[in-house]
C-alpha cells in the first residue's frame, strides 16, 4: 500500500521525464552533495545483495569525500539486515522489500521504537529471458504458472515454451527456471507479487547471487529468471510484462518505473535506527544525504537501477530529521 | 598369448589410464583457468565495423557463436563506453555487418568510473577553456601533469585522515564518559569537545582547499568521440591510462601487461571490485592466514606433543586421536556455524558488554571480524597441525630420546632441545598445509567476518595498529562474490578468472613448500628400508 | 649453584608436562564443546511450550475479549478499504453489509455501502458461521455436519461456492474459525473433535477447488464450545465446556499446551500478538495466561514426515523457509536436504572412487619411482585447490559447457573405454617387446594421449550425431522421447565437481596405504610366479584394505560436508528425486545459503543449527569408522 503511494508519488512528479524514456536523467533539482566536517567513524553495512553493489559504489564515492571512514559493505540478503540491525552490527540496513512485521517488531523489542525507512533508489525487477528467445511479452498469470506450484493467480501450470505462447522450435521444450535465494529481497518481492505468496517450484534453481541468475540465464535458451533489470547483460532480454494475461504489457523502462505501470518496480530502501527526537551519528546521515544528492543518484544511475525524482528524494531525507 | 590378459596386463592398463583421466581433469582445470586469465591484462586491438544502417559499431572481438534458434552466426564485442550505451557488451549479427576496418587512431581509455572508454580523440580543453592540438603526445603530457597534481593532493588527504582519526578517538573518549556519567565528567567532556572543535576546523579548512585543488583539476578535459559520433568530454582527472592499442607494439604492451600487474597487486578495488586491484583482499587473506597460525600452531604442537611424549597409550589417547582426526573432518559450514554461535555472539557479545558498554548496541566484537574469523580457521586447521606435527615425532628414533635422557636431560629439556628441533620440517609441514587449506576455505568466512568491501585494511599506522575487529575482504570470497553478485558480470568475469588464479597460485606455492619440507624431513630421518 | 639449576629445569619440566596434559586434554574437551554447543543452540526447538498464569487481568485484556469475532454477528475492518459485516439471521439467511472506501491518487475519499442477503438453500440449520479475516470468504457450519462457504469478494452479490458434506454421521459443528493467512478452515464439532480443512483440487478436474479435511487435531471428549485462531502462526486456541483449554498447532498436529479456566468460556481472545492468552469465563470471571510457544511449527513430523501445507494437493516434503510476509509458513522438513546431501555425496563418490583408487593403485604399484616423485606431489596439490575455485568454474563454465556438449559426454564415456579397450589390443603386440619392457611404469602416459583421443572423436561425432539421431538437440529429444528434463545445473556436474575434489584425498591416503604394505610381501608374490597385477590386486589391496577403505571414508566425509562447490554449482533444487539431470539441494550449502538471514535464535536459525548438529554426527560416525580401521590396520602391519 505504502509503496504505492510512494510511486504514485514519483508518478506526480516525473509527467515530464516520461517523455523521453531512452536515456535516464537524473532530476535536476537533486542538490548536490557538500561535504562536511565532522563525518569519520565505522560505518557498516549489511543486508540486500540488489543494493550490493549500489551501496559498494556509494561507499567508493563516500571514500573520496571522507577518506577516514571506515566503511564495511556485506550484502547476502535483503533478510539479513534486520537481524544484523537489531544485533546492532550495521547501521545502514539496505533492503530491497520493505521489512516485515515480525522484524518491525523484533527491532522495537529490542530498541522500543520503529526502525526508520529511507528510499534510496528505484528497481525494476526484470523476468529474463536468453536473447534468442522469441517470446514477447508474458503476463504475471503466466510468470506464476511457470514458477509456482501453487499457482495463486489461477492458470493452469506452464511447462514448455509453448504453453507460454511461444512457437517454432522452442515450443516442445521445457522451461528452466532461474530464481535467487531465500534470504534475498528479490526472492520474496516476487513471491508476494507474482506468486501472491504461494510456494516456488522445489525445481526453480535457487542461485546465491543475482548475476548468476543472469549467467544461468545466457547460457540456456530454454531458461527464464528473475533479477533486478540492473543485472541485465548482452546474453539475455527483459521480457515486457503485463499484470493480468492479456492486459497491456510495458518495458521495464524508467518511465515505466515512475509511473507505476511496469508490474514490478519496487522502490529500494535503507533502514536505519533512529531514536524519535534524535538525530542519527552524523556519519549516517551524511552517507544518506550523500545517497539521495545529484552524486549519489548519478550512481544510482550507473548500477542500472532508476534514481529517484528531487521530490521523493527530499522526503525520503525528511524522515531522518 | 593367452597369458596377456591371465597377467592382469589390461587391468594394468586401465589403471594407468584412470591416473590418465585424473591428470587431464587437472590440466584442464588449469587450462581454462589460465585461458581465461592471463589474457585479461593483454591489451586487444579495436575494430569498427560500419553495419548496414550505416551506424558504426567499434570495440573489441570478444566471442563468436551462432544463434541458438536460426543459427545464424554472429559476433560478441565489447564497446564499452557504459555511461553512453548502458552495457559493456553487444552482439552483432555477421550478416549486419557491411565493412570492417582497424582505425590506427582510436583510443582505449581506463576511467576510475564506468569502465573503458573506446573513441577517438577530438580535442584538449585546457583549464582556462583554452583548446590545445589534439594528439596522443599532448594527451600524455596533460594527463601525467594532471596525474602529478592529483598525487600532490594526496599529502593534504593524508592530514586529514590523520585529523579524522584523531577526531573519531576523542567521540569515543566523550562517549565513554557521557557513558559514565556525563554529570561528574562535565568539565572533562568540554575540554575534549573544544578540543574536536579545533580539529574540525582545521578539517574543515583543509577540506575547503582540496576541493578546490580538485575542481580546479578537473578542469581540463578532453573530448572524444565514439564510433557513432557522439561526444563526450572526460576529465583528465577521471582517466586511469589511456592507449592506441592498434598503433602498439608488442613491446609497449608487454609493459602495459606488467603495469597492469602491478595495478592488480598492489591497487585498491574500483567499480565495486570489477576493477582496479585486489590489494586489500591479498592482505585480507594473508593477515588473516597469518593469525591464524598464531593460535593454530602453539595449540597443535602442544597437542601432539601431548599425544606423543606425555601421555601413555591406552583408552584416553586412543580417544583423543579420534578426536582429533572427527575434527578434521567436520565440515568447515559447521565451523562456521559454531563461529557464529560461540566466538561473534558468544565471546564478542560477552566482550563488548564488558569493555565497550558505552558503544552498545553498535557491537565492537561482537559481529564477525577478523578475529574470529582466524580463531573459526585456527579451529579448523589444527587438526592438520597435530597429525603432522606427532607424525614427524613419531619419525625421530627411540635412540635420540634415550641418549638425551641418559646424558641427564629432564624431560622438557630433551623436548625442547633434541625433538623439537629435529621436528622443525615436519611441523613446518603442517603449518604450511593448513595455511593452504585456510587460504582456500570460504564458506565458514561468510559467516564470521568477511565482508566485500573493507577498503580500510585491519593493520594500519594508528594505535593499536592491529585492529582485530575490523572486517576484511578475502580473495575467495572475492571470487564468489563478484563470478555471482556483480552487475554487468560479463565484464567482471575475466577478473573472476584472474583472482582465481592468484588464489591458486597462493595455495599451489604453500603446498609446494609443504611437500619441500616433508621430503627434505624423509631423506634426513629415514635410515632404514625394508 | 648446579642444585638450583636442576630444581629449575624439574620444575619447568613438571609445569610442562603440566601444561601439555592440560593442552591434550582441551583438545578432547573442545571436540565435544563444539557438538555440544551446536546442539544447544538446536536443543530449545523440542523443549514443551510453557503457560504462566497472570495474577490478574488488565483491564485492556479484558476489552480485548470483547471483540473475539465469533458469534453470530461479525465486522472485519479492512484497512483503509472499509469494513465488512455479516449477521446470521434467524431464517437461517445471512445479511451482508459492506462499506467500501476507495481512495483515489489525490486522497479524495469515495464510500459506498451495500448491504445483501445470502439466502441459498442449506441442507441444515447454520449452527456456526465464520467470516474471514480478509473479508473475502464466508463460512457457515450446519447443525447436522455440512460446511457451506461463500466468496464475498465481488461487489454486489456474494457467490455460494460449495457445500460440503463434512462428517458422515451428520453431527453437529458447534465452532469455526479460520487460521492465519485464511485459508485453512478449523472445525469444531459436538464430539469433541477439532479438524481444519483447506480449498484442495479435486484429484483430475485441475482448476475446481473444494474444501478438503487435512489435519485432525486433538480433541476433547465433550462437544467443542470455541476455536479461536493465534494471530502469531497457524496455532489455535480450543475450548469446550467445562473449561479446558487446548492450544493446538495445525500443520505440526501438536497438542502444545492444556489450561483450564475456571469455567466454560464466553469469550476468549488472543493479545499481544500471541503471546498472551486472554478467556472470559461463562461465570464472568477473567483469566489470561502469558504463553511461551517458542517453536509450535516444529515437530519431529514436521521436520522429517511428510507434511500437508496449505495450497498443496497433497502431503508433501518440502523446504521453503521464509518470504517477505508474515502470514508465510516456513516449510522446513529436513528431508529433501538429507537427500540431496546423500544424492550428491553418492554421485560424487560413484565418479571419484574407482577414479582415485586405480590411479593410486597404478601410483604405488606401477609407476616408476621417477615419475611418482613427480605425480604424487602433483595430485597432492590438487587436494588444496580450494573449493570456492572448484564451484565457481563448475557453476560458470561446466555447467553452460555440458549444457552444450552433453552428446559428447555420452559419448566420451561410451568412446573413451572402447579407445582405451582398443589400446590394449595393440599394447598385446608390445607388451614382449624391447619396447614394452622399456615402457613399464610409463604405461600411464601412452594412455594419456588415448584419452584424450577418445574425448577429440566423441567431440568430432557429437555435433553430426545429435543432427541425425536426436533431431539437432539431445536435451529436446530426452524430454520429448524419454520424458527426462535436463536441467543446467544438474546431478552431473555436482558429481564432476565434488568428485574432482576429493579425489586427490582418497588418492593420497590410499596411494600412502598401497605403498606402505611392506615390499616383502610383494617380493614373495612376485617371486611365486604371480604377475604384477595379480600381486597388486590379490596380494597388495587386500593387505591395505583397511587403509583403503578409511580413505574412501575420508573422502565420504569430505564429499558430505562439502558446500562452496555445492552452493555454487547446483539450483539448490530441493527435489527428491534420484535423476542424474536434475539437481539438488545440500544440508551445508542450505546452511551457508540461509543462516545470514535467519534471526537470532528464531526457528529458522535453530533448525539451521540442528542440520548443522546432523551433519557433525554424520561425519563423526563416518570419521570415526574410518579412524578406527586405520588404528588397526597400523597395529596389523606396524607403523608406517
Amino acid at each position: 500500500m505504502l509503496k504505492k503511494s510512494v510511486l504514485a508519488l514519483c508518478a506526480t512528479f516525473c509527467i515530464a521525464t516520461a517523455a523521453h524514456a531512452e536515456k535516464v536523467h537524473v532530476d535536476a533539482k537533486l542538490p548536490t552533495y557538500k561535504a562536511t566536517s565532522g563525518v569519520s567513524g565505522n560505518l557498516s553495512s549489511i543486508g540486500s545483495d540488489t543494493l550490493n553493489n549500489l551501496m559498494t559504489y556509494w561507499a567508493e564515492g563516500f571514500k573520496k569525500k571522507y577518506p577516514n571512514v571506515n566503511i564495511q559493505i556485506e550484502g547476502k540478503g535483503s533478510s539479513t539486515a534486520p537481524p544484523a540491525l537489531i544485533a546492532g552490527t550495521a547501521q545502514l540496513g539496505p533492503m530491497s522489500r520493505e521489512m516485515k512485521g515480525k522484524e518491525i517488531e523484533d527491532f522495537e523489542k529490542k530498541y522500543g521504537y520503529k526502525p526508520t525507512k529511507i528510499g534510496v533508489a528505484l528497481d525494476s525487477l526484470a523476468v529474463f529471458v536468453h536473447k534468442d528467445n522469441p517470446v514477447k511479452s508474458l503476463s504475471l498469470d503466466e510468470v506464476d504458472a511457470i514458477f509456482s506450484k501453487t499457482r495463486k493467480r489461477g492458470l493452469a501450470e506452464i511447462t514448455t515454451w509453448g504453453q507460454a505462447g511461444v512457437s517454432g522450435s522452442l515450443a516442445a521444450k521445457p522451461i528452466s527456471m532461474f530464481g535467487r535465494n531465500s534470504a534475498s529481497g528479490t526472492y520474496g518481492y516476487f513471491k508476494e507479487h507474482t506468486l501472491k505468496n504461494g510456494d516456488y517450484k522445489n525445481t526453480v534453481k535457487e542461485q546465491p547471487g543475482s548475476a548468476s541468475v543472469v549467467e544461468g540465464v545466457a547460457k540456456d535458451i530454454s531458461a527464464i529468471g528473475y533479477s533486478g533489470i540492473g543485472y541485465a547483460t548482452s546474453g539475455v532480454k527483459a521480457v515486457p510484462l503485463s499484470d493480468k494475461k492479456g492486459g497491456t504489457v510495458y518495458e521495464a523502462n524508467n518511465a515505466n518505473v515512475l509511473s507505476g505501470k511496469y508490474p514490478l518496480s519496487r522502490m529500494l530502501y535503507v533502514y536505519v535506527a533512529k531514536k524519535p527526537g534524535q538525530p542519527v551519528p552524523k556519519v549516517v546521515e551524511e552517507f544518506l544525504k550523500f545517497a539521495l544528492s545529484k552524486e549519489g543518484q548519478q550512481i544510482v544511475v550507473k548500477d542500472g537501477f532508476d534514481p529517484l525524482p528531487a521530490g521523493v528524494a527530499a522526503n525520503q531525507l525528511k524522515a531522518l530529521k | 598369448m593367452k597369458n596377456y590378459w591371465k597377467r592382469g596386463e589390461p587391468m594394468v592398463l586401465t589403471a594407468g589410464a584412470t591416473l590418465a583421466v585424473i591428470l587431464f581433469m587437472t590440466l584442464t582445470l588449469i587450462a581454462v583457468i589460465l585461458g581465461n586469465s592471463l589474457g585479461y591484462f593483454w591489451v586487444k586491438g579495436l575494430v569498427r565495423f560500419k553495419l548496414h544502417d550505416g551506424s558504426y559499431v567499434m570495440g573489441q572481438l570478444t566471442a563468436a557463436e551462432s544463434h541458438a534458434l536460426t543459427k545464424a552466426r554472429r559476433l560478441q564485442l565489447k564497446v564499452g563506453n557504459r555511461d553512453l550505451y548502458s552495457q559493456d557488451f553487444r552482439w552483432v549479427d555477421e550478416s549486419e555487418i557491411s565493412s570492417k576496418d582497424i582505425p590506427k587512431d582510436a583510443y582505449l581509455l581506463e576511467r576510475f568510473e564506468h569502465g573503458n572508454f573506446f573513441g577517438f580523440l577530438k580535442e584538449l580543453k585546457k583549464a582556462d577553456g583554452s583548446t590545445v592540438a589534439a594528439d596522443a603526445a599532448a594527451l600524455q603530457q596533460a594527463h601525467s601533469e594532471i596525474m602529478k597534481k592529483q598525487k600532490g593532493l594526496k599529502q593534504i588527504k593524508g592530514q586529514m585522515s590523520d585529523l579524522n582519526q584523531s577526531s573519531e578517538t576523542l567521540r569515543l573518549k566523550i562517549q565513554k564518559l557521557e557513558y559514565r556519567g556525563a554529570e561528574a565528567n562535565s568539565a572533562a567532556i568540554s575540554t575534549l569537545n573544544e578540543e574536536r572543535a579545533k580539529l574540525t576546523a582545521t578539517f574543515d579548512g583543509l577540506n575547503e582547499k582540496l576541493n578546490q585543488q580538485q575542481a580546479e583539476l578537473a578542469k581540463v578535459t578532453a573530448v572524444f568521440t565514439d564510433a557513432a559520433g557522439t561526444e563526450k568530454e572526460l576529465p583528465l582527472l577521471e582517466i586511469v591510462r589511456f592507449y592506441q592499442p592498434n598503433s602498439m607494439s608488442i613491446v609497449a604492451k608487454a609493459g602495459a601487461y606488467l603495469v597492469k600487474i602491478n595495478e592488480l597487486l598492489f591497487d585498491d578495488p574500483r567499480e565495486s571490485n570489477t576493477e582496479g586491484g585486489l590489494f586489500p583482499a591479498i592482505f585480507g587473506t594473508v593477515m588473516m592466514v597469518l593469525l591464524m597460525s598464531v593460535f593454530s600452531l602453539p595449540f597443535g604442537v602442544i597437542a601432539a606433543i601431548y599425544l606423543r611424549e606425555y601421555a601413555k597409550e591406552g583408552k584416553l589417547v586412543q580417544l583423543v586421536r579420534i578426536a582429533v582426526n572427527n575434527l578434521a573432518g567436520v565440515p568447515s559450514i559447521v565451523y562456521g556455524v559454531f563461529g557464529l554461535g560461540f566466538f561473534v555472539y558468544g565471546i564478542g557479545g560477552a566482550l563488548d558488554k564488558l569493555f565497550f558498554p558505552e558503544r552498545l548496541p553498535t557491537p565492537v566484537f561482537g559481529t564477525g571480524g577478523i578475529l574470529w574469523s582466524s580463531l573459526t580457521l585456527a579451529l579448523l586447521t589444527v587438526p592438520v597441525v597435530i597429525v603432522a606435527t606427532e607424525e614427524s615425532l613419531a619419525s625421530i628414533p627411540k635412540g635420540i630420546r634415550e641418549g638425551s635422557l641418559a646424558l641427564g636431560a629432564t624431560k622438557f629439556q630433551t623436548l625442547t632441545k633434541v625433538l623439537l628441533p629435529m621436528a622443525t620440517p615436519g611441523i613446518m609441514t603442517g603449518l604450511v598445509l593448513s595455511m593452504a587449506r585456510a587460504v582456500g576455505e570460504v564458506a565458514p568466512l561468510m559467516m564470521v567476518g568477511v565482508v566485500k568491501l573493507a577498503p580500510t585494511l585491519p593493520f594500519d599506522t594508528q594505535f593499536p595498529f592491529f585492529h582485530m575487529d575490523r572486517k576484511f575482504m578475502h580473495l575467495g570470497f572475492h571470487i564468489f562474490d563478484v563470478g555471482f553478485q556483480s552487475p554487468n558480470v560479463e565484464a567482471a568475469k575475466p577478473m573472476v578468472y584472474v583472482t582465481t588464479l592468484l588464489l591458486l597460485l597462493i595455495v599451489i606455492a604453500a603446498s609446494s613448500l609443504a611437500i619441500r619440507f616433508r621430503n627434505q624431513m624423509r631423506r634426513r630421518y629415514t635410515t632404514s628400508h625394508f | 649453584m648446579a642444585s638450583t639449576i636442576v630444581d629449575k629445569s624439574r620444575r619447568n619440566d613438571r609445569l610442562a608436562a603440566w601444561l601439555i596434559k592440560a593442552g591434550g586434554l582441551f583438545v578432547i574437551v573442545a571436540v565435544i564443546g563444539i557438538l555440544l554447543l551446536i546442539a544447544n543452540v538446536a536443543l530449545p526447538l523440542f523443549y514443551s511450550p510453557s503457560a504462566e498464569k497472570l495474577a490478574e487481568v488488565p483491564a485492556e485484556l479484558q476489552s480485548l475479549v470483547a471483540s473475539d469475532g465469533s458469534g453470530t454477528h461479525q465486522t472485519r475492518e479492512l484497512g483503509e478499504k472499509g469494513n465488512i459485516s455479516v449477521r446470521l439471521l434467524p431464517d437461517n439467511r445471512i445479511d451482508v453489509q459492506r462499506k467500501m472506501v476507495e481512495k483515489d491518487l489525490l486522497g479524495n475519499e469515495k464510500v459506498s455501502q451495500q448491504s445483501y442477503q445470502l439466502s441459498d438453500s442449506l441442507p441444515g440449520a447454520i449452527s456456526a458461521v465464520w467470516l474471514g479475516r480478509k473479508g473475502q470468504n464466508l463460512y457457515a457450519a450446519t447443525a447436522n455436519g455440512w460446511l457451506v462457504r461463500w466468496d464475498l469478494s465481488d461487489e454486489g452479490q456474494g457467490r455460494l461456492v460449495e457445500t460440503v458434506e463434512a462428517f458422515k454421521d451428520h453431527r453437529k459443528i458447534t465452532a469455526l474459525t479460520t487460521l492465519l493467512g485464511d485459508t485453512s478452515l478449523a472445525v469444531g464439532d459436538a464430539k469433541g473433535q477439532i479438524t481444519t480443512w483447506m480449498p484442495v483440487s479435486k484429484p483430475g478436474s485441475g482448476e475446481d477447488k473444494q474444501l478438503t479435511l487435512i489435519h485432525h487435531l486433538p480433541g476433547f471428549m465433550q462437544p467443542v464450545q470455541r476455536l479461536v485462531a493465534s494471530p502469531r502462526d497457524k496455532s489455535l486456541a480450543a475450548f469446550d465446556a467445562s473449561g479446558t483449554i487446548k492450544l493446538l498447532h495445525m500443520t505440526s498436529e501438536r497438542l502444545l499446551l492444556e489450561l483450564k479456566a475456571g469455567s466454560g468460556v464466553a469469550a476468549a481472545a488472543f493479545a499481544d500478538n500471541g503471546r498472551k492468552l486472554v478467556v472470559a469465563g461463562s461465570d464472568g470471571k477473567a483469566a489470561a495466561w502469558k504463553l511461551s510457544i517458542p517453536h509450535p511449527e516444529v515437530s519431529f513430523s514436521t521436520l522429517f514426515g511428510k507434511v500437508w501445507y496449505e495450497g498443496y494437493d497433497k502431503p508433501e516434503y518440502v523446504w521453503q523457509s521464509s518470504a517477505a510476509t508474515d502470514d508465510f509458513e516456513a516449510k522446513i522438513s529436513l528431508m529433501p536436504l538429507i537427500f540431496g546431501t546423500f544424492k550428491a555425496t553418492l554421485f560424487a563418490m560413484l565418479f571419484a572412487v574407482p577414479l582415485a583408487l586405480l590411479g593410486a593403485l597404478y601410483t604405488s604399484q606401477f609407476m616408476s619411482s621417477t615419475l611418482k616423485g613427480r605425480i604424487k606431489p602433483a595430485v597432492e596439490i590438487m587436494a588444496a585447490v580450494p573449493s570456492v575455485v572448484i564451484g565457481f568454474l563448475a557453476g560458470l563454465w561446466l555447467a553452460p559447457m555440458m549444457d552444450k556438449n552433453l552428446l559428447m559426454l555420452f559419448l566420451a564415456v561410451v568412446i573413451v573405454p572402447a579407445m582405451l579397450l582398443i589400446a590394449v589390443f595393440s599394447w598385446k603386440a608390445v607388451a614382449d617387446t624391447a619396447v614394452g619392457r622399456r615402457l613399464k611404469g610409463y604405461e600411464f602416459v601412452c594412455m594419456l594421449p588415448v584419452v584424450l583421443l577418445g574425448i577429440w572423436l566423441s567431440g568430432l561425432i557429437a555435433v553430426p550425431l545429435e543432427a541425425t539421431a536426436f533431431g539437432a538437440d539431445l536435451k529436446q529429444w530426452l524430454y520429448s522421447s524419454l520424458g527426462v528434463r535436463y536441467d543446467q545445473r544438474n546431478s552431473i556436474i555436482i558429481a564432476i565437481a565434488l568428485g574432482f575434489a576429493v579425489i586427490p584425498i582418497i588418492f593420497t591416503i590410499a596411494e600412502d596405504a598401497l605403498s606402505n604394505v611392506p615390499r616383502n610381501l610383494a617380493a614373495a608374490s612376485l617371486a611365486l610366479g604371480a604377475s604384477r597385477w595379480q600381486t597388486a590386486w590379490r596380494v597388495i589391496l587386500p593387505s591395505a584394505l583397511p587403509g583403503v577403505f578409511s580413505a574412501i571414508m575420508i573422502g565420504f566425509g569430505r564429499a558430505v560436508g562439502e558446500t562452496m562447490i555445492v552452493l555454487m554449482a547446483t539450483g539448490n533444487t530441493p527435489i527428491m528425486s534420484w535423476s542424474l539431470f536434475n539437481g539438488l539441494r545440500s544440508l551445508s550449502a542450505n546452511i551457508a545459503v540461509e543462516i545470514p538471514e535467519a534471526p537470532l535464535f528464531g526457528t529458522l536459525y535453530r533448525t539451521l543449527f540442528l542440520s548443522a548438529v546432523l551433519l557433525f554426527v554424520l561425519t563423526f560416525v563416518i570419521n570415526t569408522a574410518a579412524e578406527l580401521l586405520r588404528q588397526r590396520f597400523r597395529k596389523k602391519y606396524g607403523r608406517y
